[in-house]
């Protein structure tokens, strides 16, 4: 079912917050709305879920007009910054609510799904922040909802568990044929997710793309990212990076860092600068993007 | 071992002062049966008075905004400012144009009073330590207000109920001159038994309704901790009920 989004303005008293947003969600697809914290990216969001009203405008769930529908109406679930898991129930206790009538999946299934296999009956306290999350998500998946409201539910990890939660995400969603629509302020994980994104700024849709087209030519983007870079092995100590003017270069690779858990390349360009460069694997077919900043 | 020790010296401190309440003789007053019929059911009342406007009104101030709710937070707030006696004063002069004085229910609503305001602040509190992501999450997990209460936000505010209830208690166990000047005598409370039995030299008596001034919280708390525990049991059983019938 894909979602319509048409002509959509949200005022708060006096303060336009969004100005005539359109926007499209194709069934099954991963979609990120990404942009500048204050853009209105996750106001879009709550407008989507039902729990703000819609000033003007109209938003449809396939053929159904959905605007002022409650937000248990929209089959909607969301994952928020925080896991919000209650703490009175065991993570068991937790999936099953989330589970709908009719909904005979099963609880072991779900568990083991998010890796949480033999954690049934654990309470919220006694798991780490990552196992909270993946409780989370296999809360918010049991329910067999139509869509998938992801709201920078990655912001509260470290990276090596956020890296592990979006490949999480984003292949139980594949699985489930989940519609998602991801809100982040973070380029690499619209990258690493998205097959769409929609850029943010002031209240409206600046731009929008896929994303490896759009990391080439938004500025939201920046100078720092390349893509399409092929790696050779460490021995041979070339990379090929196209940078945003789109030309290619040659850096050489000096020396490989690890970092809290992730793989960074130190570079070094004919020009004599050195870069510290970041692979970012993306769910987009043939493509790993190199998010690039500069040493110092 | 230090910890037994400050706890035993606390301990003891505490009940010196209690041990002279203990009667040598226990003489039951009938009429003591009658007041703490009626001061349980001005608590269990009162009480349920306390939650159903404190959890309304709280969650209100906690999650909306605007000048109306900042008004009404002040305006709630304001027995907690101004002399609880004054306010009674001018509420006695109502009630007895609208017939409430010396009625159980004008007594109750007087009390609501010194309670309310507290009530409303914790129920405040709380929903915004619950925050508001939280409701939202419950509103898209749960469409029934009531099943949300009763499997969501009712346990997870277990803490906020226990106080209320307590305060609510304490407080409306402790009103002496509001329950005489509103109840004019006729509606009786432990404190209204106590007082004059003291002044009169009745001691005997006096302790008997002493203790269950003493009494009366505790066995309140205990009981409400207890049915909350059994609220919580309740909820975990019902829920993997629920998976339970899925399977089938």
């Amino acid at each position: 079912m894909d979602v319509t989004i048409q002509h959509v303005n949200k005022r708060f008293g006096q303060k336009q917050v969004l100005q005539g947003v359109d926007l499209r969600i194709t069934s099954g697809q991963c979609v990120a709305l990404v942009g500048p914290s204050g853009s209105g990216k996750t106001t879009l969001l709550r407008l989507i879920a039902g729990l703000e009203k819609v000033s003007d405008g109209t938003i449809r769930f396939g053929e159904i007009d959905m605007t002022h529908a409650a937000p248990n109406q929209r089959g909607v679930t969301m994952l928020f910054q925080r896991p919000l898991l209650f703490p009175h129930l065991t993570v068991g206790q937790n999936i099953r609510l989330g589970m709908a009538k009719g909904h005979h999946e099963d609880l072991q299934q779900w568990l083991e799904k998010v890796g949480l296999a033999g954690r049934a009956d654990a309470f919220v306290h006694e798991l780490s922040g990552g196992e909270q999350q993946r409780a989370s998500l296999a809360r918010a998946l049991a329910s067999g909802p139509n869509f998938l409201l992801l709201d920078e539910p990655f912001s509260s990890l470290d990276l090596p568990r956020r890296r592990e939660l979006r490949t999480l995400i984003r292949r139980l969603t594949v699985a489930e044929g989940v519609t998602t629509l991801l809100v982040t302020h973070d380029r690499e994980e619209a990258m690493a997710m998205a097959d769409y994104v929609y850029v943010m700024e002031q209240g409206q849709i600046i731009d929008q793309g896929h994303p490896v087209k759009l990391a080439e030519k938004s500025p939201f983007f920046g100078d720092g990212m390349y893509l399409d870079g092929d790696w050779y092995p460490l021995s041979e100590v070339k990379l090929v990076l196209r940078p945003t003017n789109g030309l290619q270069e040659h850096v050489t690779i000096t020396k490989e860092l690890t970092q809290y858990g992730v793989r960074f390349y130190e570079v070094e360009r004919e020009t004599g600068e050195r870069l510290v460069v970041q692979t970012t694997e993306t769910f987009l077919e043939n493509v790993t993007a190199y998010l690039v900043r500069k040493e110092g | 071992m230090r910890r037994r020790i400050i706890t035993g010296v606390t301990g003891f401190l505490i009940l010196v002062p209690l041990i002279g309440l203990i009667p040598s003789t226990w003489t039951w007053n009938p009429r003591l049966f009658e007041t703490l019929a009626t001061t349980i059911s001005m608590i269990v009342a009162l009480t349920l008075l306390n939650h159903s406007i404190g959890y309304i009104t709280g969650k209100a101030i906690a999650f909306r905004t605007g000048r109306l709710i900042r008004s009404m937070e002040l305006l709630i707030s304001l027995p907690l400012f101004l002399p609880v006696l004054l306010l009674s004063f001018g509420l006695y002069l109502t009630w007895i144009r609208l017939g409430l004085a010396d009625q159980f229910v004008g007594v109750l609503l007087v009390l609501l009073l010194p309670t309310l305001p507290y009530t409303i602040r914790i129920y405040t509190n709380a929903f915004q330590a619950l925050g508001e992501q939280m409701m939202e999450q419950m509103v898209l997990i749960e469409p029934s207000r009531i099943k949300r209460f009763v499997f969501l936000t009712g346990p997870m505010m277990r803490s906020a109920i226990q106080s209320v209830t307590l305060l609510v208690t304490v407080i409306a166990l402790s009103q002496y001159a509001l329950v005489t000047l509103i109840g004019g005598g006729v509606v009786q409370m432990i404190a209204l038994e106590a007082f004059p039995l003291y002044s009169g030299n009745s001691l005997i008596a006096a302790k008997e309704a002493t203790i269950w001034l003493l009494v009366l919280p505790f066995l309140i708390y205990f009981v409400q901790l207890m049915l909350l525990e059994a609220w919580v049991r309740l909820v975990r059983r019902l829920l993997d009920g629920r998976y339970d019938s899925a399977r089938q």
